[in-house]
């Protein structure tokens, strides 16, 4: 039986999208000055340097290119099978030591340690964007800075709370973050010293929290994971099951038959 | 029997609690081979054994772990939340999430089973026991 849901090893996606966002916020830094200045004198780098980003990101939108067609996973008796690069391959569903669903995990257990796919890539976008965007927000104004760093670490310090807590308040600050961002873009054409900024901004705030909180306390995610870990090759995998929620749980409940019918002798 | 064989129990908790298939092998002086066969026997029988409760139990699984023996549920009925731990020597023994909320462990109860284990297995020192059961459900949702 055949499932539509993306398929990643080992966390690779992830990496490569830490990887990406690593390069970006290096690649920004080399803009401030004087380094920007001193590396303008030296004609190689300012020449190599914007190629090199701009080749860095094409193979990284070609490997991303790639990964979009790894989109399905099958179940047999025996095994599981789903594209990957060099090819198809197969899980035996004997060699599965274990199976959970991400969305549902997490009563007591930091956000961190159960959700690691999406914080560790939702909290290197937010730590990229918050390095990005100080610079500018300080130009603009120290206050306006020290809030954004005081939003920043608390949707940090939130990936520490329980797991079902964790999950709503995150995607509450996340939301913000970008409210934040938004905020400040709109209150810079406005006249300073009124109320009217500071009110606009508190309410772009406490909405923007209230919907990244709703969506994230659905009981039921759009999008979910099966974590599956079994022996691939004889070495230990991680086998990262991504997709909508209705498919996954489909997916889930013909794991289960199919290991329910695994012969003990 | 809601139980694994002995000898595939030895041999799962050995694993368990670290030992590499070659160390295993050379404790039972048996090859690494038919320590493999024992332990891929003892993983299919525990799922059979967490599959078959999850089915008396009516519950819609978060996870299984039949390496470590471990699985979580919700109850359809009811919605509350079940840790199932395959304790060596007992088998499988159930907790309630609710516990944690009643704080009711008594001597004889599958909770005090869970904690004696789980106590020396985490290497946990202190005697509190609505902290062991925190920290021991904790560890089955990260682990």
């Amino acid at each position: 039986m055949r499932f539509n849901a993306y398929v990643d090893v080992d966390y690779w996606l992830e990496k490569l999208f830490a990887s990406f966002y690593i390069i970006l916020v290096v690649t920004f830094l080399f803009t401030f000055e004087p380094l920007s200045r001193y590396l303008d004198n030296i004609p190689v780098l300012s020449i190599s340097m914007p190629l090199a980003v701009l080749g860095i990101t094409v193979i990284f939108l070609v490997i991303f290119l790639l990964y979009l067609d790894f989109n399905y996973i099958e179940i047999s008796e025996k095994e599981l099978r789903f594209k990957w690069f060099g090819g198809e391959k197969s899980v035996k569903i004997d060699d599965i030591s274990s199976f959970h669903h991400l969305g549902e995990l997490g009563f007591i257990a930091p956000l961190y340690k159960v959700d690691k796919i999406r914080v560790f890539t939702t909290t290197i976008i937010v730590v990229n964007t918050g390095i990005t965007s100080s610079v500018s927000l300080f130009k603009i104004s120290p206050l306006i800075f020290v809030a954004f760093i005081i939003l920043l670490l608390s949707t940090i310090i939130s990936i520490f709370l329980p797991a079902h807590i964790g999950r709503k308040v995150f995607a509450g600050f996340i939301f913000s973050d970008a409210g934040y961002l938004l905020g400040v873009l709109l209150i810079q054409k406005m006249k300073p010293n009124t109320l009217v900024p500071i009110i606009i901004m508190a309410m772009i705030l406490i909405i923007a929290f209230f919907i990244g909180y709703y969506l994230g306390s659905g009981k039921r995610w759009i999008y979910d994971y099966i974590i599956i870990k079994a022996l691939m090759n004889d070495k230990e995998k991680t086998i990262i099951v991504n997709g909508r929620v209705k498919e996954l749980t489909k997916f889930k409940e013909e794991l289960i038959k199919v290991m329910r019918n695994v012969k003990t002798t | 029997m809601l139980k694994l064989p002995e000898k595939q129990e030895q041999e799962w908790e050995m694993n368990l609690k670290g030992l590499p298939v070659v160390e295993i092998a050379e404790k039972l002086g048996i090859s690494k081979q038919a320590v493999s066969m024992y332990l891929k026997q003892a993983r299919a029988k525990l799922s059979e054994i967490f599959l078959e409760i999850a089915n008396l139990m009516d519950l819609s699984i978060v996870k299984l772990d039949v390496k470590k023996g471990i699985l979580i549920g919700d109850i359809k009925q009811i919605g509350e939340r079940v840790f199932v731990f395959y304790i060596p020597s007992r088998g499988p023994l159930t907790i309630y999430k609710d516990i944690l909320n009643t704080g009711e462990c008594s001597e004889d109860t599958n909770c005090s089973k869970v904690i004696q284990f789980y106590r020396e297995f985490l290497g946990i020192k202190h005697d509190d026991k609505k902290r062991l059961l925190k920290e021991i459900l904790k560890y089955a949702e990260i682990s």
